[in-house]
């Protein structure tokens, strides 16, 4: 299960950013070549981005990748190690569940009101979709690090990510 | 008051180890939250989402992923082999190699830690064979690839153009082509100070390293490198000549250098497999989503310190402390070197341009200038410790400590500085090449 969902994060990321080069190429190509702009694209691209950005978010939590300032935490006790671990990842929830949240209210009322994308006409909730979709990502990847965290600092055996 | 809470919590919430982009986001959501209630959660959601779709921000990724392949495809291999058949036989050679590589990568990859990682892993240990101290090699490499994000394409400059955009335009294009020079004169400063170290080892513990040096390189040798490096020289010249020459825009610009490393990685030099492609998408995609995460959750921030007035009261603070042009802009170095040391560029741009745009335009300083030397700030900070990110990189590389290499990167720093107030204070280090080629 861990490793369907691992390859699943990846798959997005590697697809969408395949994607987007390839718009982003085409574009430059037609425009320069053709004389012909399929600007109207960029409107895909653009909402691509922010899928990529927040699945991308996702793997970083998983594989430490955001940056952050340990000097406090490592010369910790454990009991300070313990309440940093919690108190961060219970923020970090905090943060992509609201993210979560007002991101779907947002596409629900795009939804309800048929709002379409400026230059596709596209439903625009589609797009918004991108960014409670990653949010969501980034909530179970919270969970598990600083569920994986605690046990390690206390000592309960490894658990791979 | 809002101000030392903003303030407050975020200081905080990093000193306990929080990833410094949701601690921006954290600390903003406390600030809205208290103010405006659940409407400030809706806030920080909309204002996150819309940072990130914005059409300029797009050549970042586009950037990152033709650095990652860039390091992949071989080019730096033959960058360094070039580099030394022709200085490779001189007395300084590999320090001359190391700046001039690290110079080249970043005028194709716009990243600091992307370049030191690029070139350290040959580097460094050819540093050290020549008589150089690991601690001294990683130094260098680290600092040297710091230039990454000052010299012509990057990432920092766009974000910034995005930033300051907000308040006064400023464009990518000269932004680009003022950060050439200031670049150059921070390599011939580490050169300097490389040197400066070698002499003072020298001195202690008697000549070093003449045996490892190698015979001059013939001119035919020099040619058969030049063949090899030539695909990789010639991206700049693509990207650069590209966007100058009215071809492209900068997003297409890393989008064209993107196919083009491909095409080398695969045709040329043949060291690309889809494996490898989808390791490097991966690792491109989530070196992206750090940065855009900054981006997004810092927009709150600098939302706030916009619409709360920080920006005027703080200010009104550093005006009230002196109305001297020189000091204020001693003052706000200082600021951004103390904050380079502590959080990324971009998270500064984000907090600390609000503040202090609008301060250096009172004292008529061109935003391109700022940009520059904000940068070069910057940039120092990511080779001081204690958490600058390319120390880490080279660090890893080297297999030295984080404390022996704060040691060995001392020197170039302080040769750093010297230019950062040189930068500073003669603003035609940076406006000379825009204003002659005319970009406006």
């Amino acid at each position: 299960m861990g490793k369907i969902f691992n390859r699943l994060e990846e798959w997005i990321v590697v697809i969408v950013l395949s994607i987007m080069s390839t718009i982003a190429f085409a574009n430059v190509l037609s425009r320069g070549l053709a004389k012909y702009s399929i600007s109207f694209t960029e409107e895909i691209t653009v909402n691509l981005f922010v899928m990529l950005t927040f699945v991308g978010t996702a793997i970083g939590v998983r594989k430490y990748a955001h940056l952050g300032f340990t000097l406090v935490y490592d010369k910790g006790n454990l009991l300070l190690k313990n309440i940093i671990t919690i108190l961060v990842g219970l923020m970090m929830v905090l943060l992509f569940f609201i993210l979560f949240y007002y991101g779907l209210k947002m596409a629900q009322y795009q939804m309800t009101m048929g709002q379409k994308t400026p230059s596709l006409g596209w439903p625009q909730w589609w797009f918004s979709m991108s960014m409670p979709i990653g949010a969501f990502f980034c909530l179970v990847r919270s969970i598990q690090v600083t569920i994986t965290e605690f046990r390690l600092q206390n000592g309960k055996g490894e658990q791979s990510v | 008051m809002t101000a030392i809470i903003l303030f407050g919590v975020f200081f905080l919430l990093v000193m306990l180890r929080m990833p410094i982009a949701v601690a921006l986001a954290i600390s903003s959501i406390v600030v809205l939250f208290t103010g405006s209630g659940l409407f400030g959660l809706e806030l920080v959601a909309d204002i996150m989402y819309t940072s990130v779709s914005k059409f300029t921000l797009l050549a970042i990724p586009f950037f990152i992923l033709a650095g990652v392949i860039m390091e992949h495809a071989g080019i730096s291999k033959r960058l360094i082999d070039f580099a030394q058949s022709l200085v490779g036989h001189r007395k300084s050679g590999i320090i001359f190699v190391t700046v001039m590589t690290a110079i080249f990568f970043a005028a194709i990859s716009g990243s600091g830690p992307a370049t030191v990682a690029a070139i350290g892993g040959i580097l460094i240990p050819g540093m050290v064979k020549n008589g150089y101290k690991p601690e001294t090699a990683a130094g260098l490499v680290a600092s040297s690839g710091a230039i990454g994000i000052i010299i012509p394409p990057s990432i920092a400059f766009i974000v910034f153009a995005v930033v300051a955009g907000d308040q006064i335009p400023v464009s990518i294009g000269r932004l680009f082509m003022a950060g050439v020079i200031p670049g150059l004169l921070l390599g011939v400063g580490f050169i300097v100070a490389a040197i400066w170290v070698r002499r003072r080892q020298e001195k202690r513990e008697g000549p070093i390293g003449n045996q490892f040096v190698m015979e001059p390189a013939t001119a035919a040798e020099r040619l058969k490198a030049f063949g090899h490096a030539i695909w990789g020289l010639m991206i700049p010249v693509i990207i650069l000549g590209g966007i100058y020459g009215g071809y492209f825009t900068p997003t297409e610009a890393a989008v064209v250098a993107v196919f083009y490393s491909l095409f080398i990685g695969f045709f040329i030099h043949r060291e690309l497999t889809m494996k490898k492609l989808y390791d490097i998408l991966v690792a491109a995609g989530i070196q992206t989503a750090v940065v855009m995460f900054i981006v997004s959750a810092a927009s709150v921030y600098a939302y706030i310190i916009t619409t709360e007035q920080i920006a005027t009261q703080i200010s009104d603070v550093m005006l009230s402390i002196s109305g001297n042009k020189i000091i204020i802009l001693l003052l706000i170095n200082i600021i951004l070197l103390i904050a380079g040391m502590f959080i990324d560029a971009i998270s500064a741009y984000y907090i600390f341009i609000p503040i202090l745009l609008p301060i250096v335009l009172l004292f008529d300083v061109d935003p391109t200038v700022f940009g520059v030397f904000m940068t070069v700030n910057l940039a120092i900070g990511l080779f001081t410790p204690p958490v600058g990110l390319n120390l880490f990189v080279a660090a890893g590389i080297s297999n030295t400590s984080i404390g022996q290499i704060s040691k060995g990167v001392f020197p170039f720093v302080v040769s750093s500085i010297i230019i950062l107030l040189l930068i500073t204070f003669i603003p035609q280090l940076s406006t000379f090449l825009p204003d002659l080629l005319n970009i406006k």
